[in-house]
């Protein structure tokens, strides 16, 4: 099983907690502003950005991270 | 502007911070703040509010509203309440005890690369190439999904088609985490790594509450 692509539970869960709030949730329709863009772009932005520390980083965690271990 | 937080049923009347205002309807109460300009569309923030959303939703059920919705006034927020009450009712009903796993999934991709007696190197190779690797991917998801069934009652592939989320009670939640753990270890070809326990924000879409 190679462990080099997906970056540390940590960082995923933040990466997850960031694109959940702004991909999911209610959606109101009406006179509602969003003010950031559209979920794909800004995934993308943000594994962009890990991609840096998980190359540096150490060996990566490829079992499940504990529920509710990882943003806590 | 009013910056909207969260459903939570009516009677959770317990707010985690001073910033917070509750407006009731029907059952259901929405959660927002009172704000003089947008929020905030940096990381440090969202960050920010998504932890506050998973506080509430370890208290009480929670329907996130996504980040960055807002409204023009209080008579705004009064019409959109009446108008979702009900369906917001619902829904938490159908979510209290439930958290929301996300599921990555990445497969070995040696067999996307070319082939070294790959002579032709023509489009239609590549095309196959890309065509089995598809396949691959959607089995293995079949594989996963029936992994959790035990434990999900419903789940979502979100956009990049490698996170699948999954609703499970949260005492259900360690065991999902086991399965998909012990299923990967039965597999060469495949990583997983599971976040969460999250508030539903995959479960809160429109077709859920229509």
């Amino acid at each position: 099983m190679t462990v080099d692509r997906i970056p540390s539970g940590e960082q995923v869960a933040l990466v997850d907690l960031v694109d959940r709030l702004i991909g999911g949730g209610v959606v109101v329709t009406g006179d509602v502003v969003l003010s950031l863009a559209g979920v794909d772009l800004v995934y993308l932005g943000l594994r962009l950005v890990l991609a840096p520390a998980h190359r540096v980083g150490p060996a990566v965690v490829t079992s499940p991270t504990p529920a509710g271990g990882a943003v806590r | 502007m009013i910056l909207l937080h969260a459903i939570v049923p009516r009677e959770a009347t317990v707010l985690p911070d001073a910033e917070l205002r509750s407006h009731a309807a029907g059952d259901v109460a929405v959660l927002y703040e009172h704000r003089d300009e947008p929020p905030p569309s940096d990381r440090t923030a969202v960050l920010a509010h998504g932890r506050r959303v998973v506080a509430l939703a370890e208290r009480m059920p929670v329907l996130p509203v996504r980040y960055g919705t807002t409204l023009t006034s209080r008579e705004e927020l009064f019409a959109v309440a009446e108008e979702h009450a009900t369906a917001w009712s619902q829904r938490l009903a159908q979510l209290t005890g439930r958290c929301e796993l996300v599921v990555h999934l990445e497969l070995d991709e040696r067999t996307d690369e070319p082939a070294e007696d790959a002579a032709d190197g023509s489009g239609r190779a590549y095309l196959l190439r890309r065509t089995e690797a598809v396949r691959r991917q959607d089995r293995a998801l079949d594989d996963l999904r029936a992994v959790l069934a035990p434990w999900s009652e419903e789940t979502r592939l979100l956009t990049d088609q490698r996170r699948l989320a999954v609703l499970v009670l949260r005492t259900d939640a360690d065991a999902a985490c086991a399965a998909v753990a012990d299923w990967a270890a039965d597999r060469a070809d495949v990583e997983t790594l599971v976040t969460g326990p999250w508030p539903p924000f995959s479960f809160c879409d429109e077709a859920a509450l229509s």
